[in-house]
């Protein structure tokens, strides 16, 4: 049979039918715009689980790396001992090597106001996210200690990439200077980095420090801040007795010989350090952050539940909506269309719903990412990805609740109209 | 009033048509499970990072000024629970050393280290209100055993048996038994062993003189009938400023508010509840505008037959009732299997009645009556003369 060869008409039926609804197209489109917004939404937070995952690596300028055998993820990862990566430089293939130590480390953080006297934390606050989001950096806190993470490195052999490369080119002189450190500008407001020009006590650790600058560093789930210093400071602040602990060990390499100085290194070393690509530590991350926290895991089952959802309310709007048009689609078909051309109108119309509601939730989410960006601080990202996948989720579950109520149009009986 | 014979009308209504009501009622349950699953998520992570602090079995702890959560145990002088001790109030103390960064627990059949939050405590002291641990006294006041937590993430920390022996931050040890407390967002396994263990095990925990090793949490046991807010009062003033003294209640609201308010998590569960909430309201006004579109003209019959318009919203408020009340008990029992089936792969806690079933069932019926009242505006317009137009 196939269909008639017919002149389509402008604008096709379908799309009349979505235009002649009105208010009630209006009413099914923002269901499922909010239903697709819930799956951006989800998959936005899983995003930005994976974002933060790696983003540390990429501040950092390596193409192998040498972690402790003890390494879980970025905020714990285990030491290993510096003559590890003496060895490794030993290898004609690898360019440069250069240390890097992170530890936990207590800030004092300052009161607000600041010249408020210095509580036992019995008036701790009890606003709610979004009050402290409007208060920001003013909101009333009394003098806290807080944990934040700090990076030390050779400040003549820096591990960085641009653009911490030339923040730090810039404070290179003064980072040289013993307790002098650069606070993360992007830290959790309660670190004080907006009062940083009237607050002059910082303290790290058990270490008076000053705070020479700022650099830009997104935070995560696992910290609220970050610190950046000097290896020497580093070791006198955190107390790690001397440079010869290290925590991570990066390798420059020569481009073409990365994988055989992967398994030179494997073989070479002994078994309490682990050695990765840039590409292998990376998924490795992800991995941790994704599967194998209870953070990564409750995401993913909230887009699992989001998608459930999404699906069932599409369907159900879509499956109205064809409901109400029933006596229109037996009168067409009284007038001779066949089953094959209802089912292409009844498609077409599903697939103009679900791409206008894609459409809402993009706009929707766009303004919902940002939201949540601002209240807790994480980074919200829209992918191409996340978009062409909640756009297939809509336009799978468009066509198939399409076809299957065209597929009860097939029992429309012109007579039951009347 | 006539009100009786409304009932019916709205019942009827709602269940005319059956594959219709199944529809109806099935939106409706998915908008309430979304809202008790985005509620369990933010529960699971807020409740799984109090669950060792609920375990402590007593009514007031000290603690270091400094420890704001217990994810980063900061510790105080032994020497304090000691004079805390000496008040008449107290029953009994007992120190609890955490450890949650250092201690490794090497997988004895790959040989890979995980890292695990090790908590110690002189076992006479029952410490932690766990009936295994109780029970099993015995087994781990031996030199070099420890207790493991059977709910440790299985894939990361492989399965505990009691007699298996591996090591914990390189020390040789002996598995004496299992446990059930739980994983959070910050650990994904949890070992308990006793103090004298714990200070072989992590010397960094013990100090020049036992008054001065590290204690994370001390807890103490009132004597039934104390007043507890006299007695932290009396504890605060006789005390150094280098401990805190808490209830365990503020304890517990203390660590759920860091996690909730100040971690980004917390807010970021907050806005998924939030969210599915207004989706919720999208599907149901959705399902009662549909039914009340398609009844339209039975409605402008109504009307037509002399019904106010506060009467045909009666109507139409009572179907939305209904179907809150069909929606939230199809969506509990969805629920239930969701909340098992999420608790089983992620060993969070995940407790529907921790969620305020009573609260999901009253945002429900907001929501229903609410996206009812909005859908009923259009029968306020509808005139009985259309039906003939």
């Amino acid at each position: 049979m196939g269909f008639p060869i017919r002149r389509p008409r402008f604008p096709p039926l379908a799309w009349r039918n979505v235009i002649h609804g009105g208010r009630r197209s209006l009413a099914a489109l923002s269901g499922a715009a909010f239903a697709l917004t819930m799956v951006l939404l989800q998959l936005g937070f899983l995003e930005a689980v994976e974002i933060t995952a790696v983003n540390n690596f990429d501040q950092l300028d390596f193409d192998v790396i040498l972690l402790s055998s003890r390494y879980e993820q970025f905020y714990a990862p285990g030491f290993l001992p510096m003559e590890r990566l003496r060895q490794a430089a030993g290898l004609d293939s690898v360019l440069a090597t250069t240390p890097l130590y992170a530890s936990f480390g207590l800030w004092r953080c300052p009161p607000y106001p600041l010249d408020s006297a210095a509580g036992d934390g019995e008036t701790e606050s009890q606003t709610g996210a979004l009050g402290r989001w409007l208060a920001g950096s003013r909101l009333r806190r009394p003098l806290q200690r807080r944990e934040l993470f700090v990076l030390g490195f050779d400040l003549d052999n820096s591990p960085f990439r641009s653009p911490l490369r030339e923040i730090i080119d810039e404070y290179r002189p003064q980072l040289r200077l013993t307790d002098r450190v650069l606070l993360n500008s992007l830290s959790h407001p309660d670190f004080g980095w907006d009062l940083r020009h009237r607050f002059h006590d910082w303290e790290l650790g058990k270490t008076a420090v000053e705070v020479v600058g700022g650099f830009p560093m997104m935070r995560g789930f696992a910290a609220d801040s970050t610190v950046i210093c000097s290896d020497e400071n580093f070791v006198k602040l955190c107390e790690y007795g001397s440079r010869e602990t290290i925590n991570f060990g990066l390798l420059k390499v020569l481009p073409d010989a990365v994988g055989a100085t992967i398994a030179r290194l494997k073989s070479m070393l002994p078994p309490d350090v682990l050695v990765y690509s840039r590409a292998g530590i990376l998924k490795r991350e992800s991995d941790h952050w994704v599967n194998q926290t209870s953070t990564g895991k409750l995401f993913a089952f909230g887009v699992l539940v989001a998608v459930v959802v999404a699906a069932v309310v599409v369907h159900q709007v879509l499956s109205n909506d064809v409901r109400e048009h029933l006596p229109e689609y037996a009168t067409l078909k009284a007038m001779g269309y066949s089953t094959a051309r209802l089912t292409g109108v009844v498609v077409a119309q599903s697939l103009i719903y679900m791409v206008l509601s894609f459409a809402a939730s993009v706009v929707i989410a766009a303004v919902v990412y940002r939201i949540t960006a601002a209240l807790a601080g994480v980074p919200m990202r829209m992918t191409a990805e996340n978009l062409a996948r909640t756009l297939l989720l809509a336009v799978v579950v468009g066509a198939a609740t399409g076809l299957l109520t065209a597929y009860k149009l097939r029992y429309a009986e012109p007579a039951d109209l009347f | 009033m006539a009100f009786g014979n409304k009932v019916p009308l709205a019942w009827r209504n709602l269940t005319e048509s059956k594959p219709r009501l199944f529809a109806s009622v099935a939106g409706a349950a998915f908008a309430v499970t979304l809202m008790f699953m985005e509620n369990g998520f933010r529960n699971a992570l807020l409740d799984s990072m109090v669950n060792v602090i609920e375990r402590l079995d007593g009514e007031m702890v000290l603690v270091s000024p400094t420890l704001y959560t217990l994810a980063a145990p900061y510790s105080f002088p032994l020497q304090r629970l000691v004079q805390a001790g000496d008040f008449p109030e107290i029953e009994s103390t007992s120190p609890v050393y955490v450890v949650t960064r250092t201690g490794f627990w090497r997988r004895p059949d790959t040989g890979e280290q995980v890292r695990a939050c090790v908590i110690g405590y002189p076992p006479e002291d029952d410490a932690l209100d766990i009936p295994e641990l109780k029970e099993n006294r015995d087994l781990w006041s031996r030199p070099d055993t420890a207790m493991a937590d059977l709910e440790s993430r299985e894939d990361q920390f492989g399965a505990f048996e009691p007699g298996m022996t591996s090591e914990i931050s390189g020390r040789r040890i002996e598995i004496a038994g299992t446990f059930s407390l739980g994983i959070n967002v910050q650990t994904n396994g949890n070992i308990v062993m006793s103090d004298r263990n714990m200070m072989k095990v992590f010397p960094e925990l013990d100090g020049p003189s036992l008054m001065d090793r590290k204690v994370t949490v001390g807890v103490l046991q009132v004597r039934p009938g104390a007043d507890l807010d006299r007695l932290r009062a009396g504890l605060r003033a006789a005390l150094p400023p280098d401990v805190r003294v808490l209830t365990k209640d503020q304890f517990i609201t203390q660590e759920r508010e860091f996690w909730d308010k100040v971690a980004p998590v917390g807010t970021v569960f907050l806005i998924g509840v939030v969210m599915g909430f207004i989706v919720g309201a999208m599907i149901c006004h959705q399902v009662l505008h549909a039914d009340i579109s398609d009844r339209l003209s039975e409605f402008a019959t109504l009307k037509a037959m002399g019904y106010s318009n506060a009467k045909l919203l009666r109507v139409v408020l009572m179907q939305a009732f209904y179907l809150a009340l069909l929606g939230y008990g199809a969506g509990l029992l969805v629920s239930v299997f969701l909340f098992d089936w999420v608790h089983r792969a992620t060993s969070l806690p995940m407790d529907l009645s921790r969620n305020n079933p009573l609260a999901i069932l009253a945002l429900t019926m907001v929501m229903c009556l609410g996206s009812g009242a909005l859908a009923a505006r259009s029968l306020v317009s509808v005139d009985p003369a259309q039906l003939f137009a």
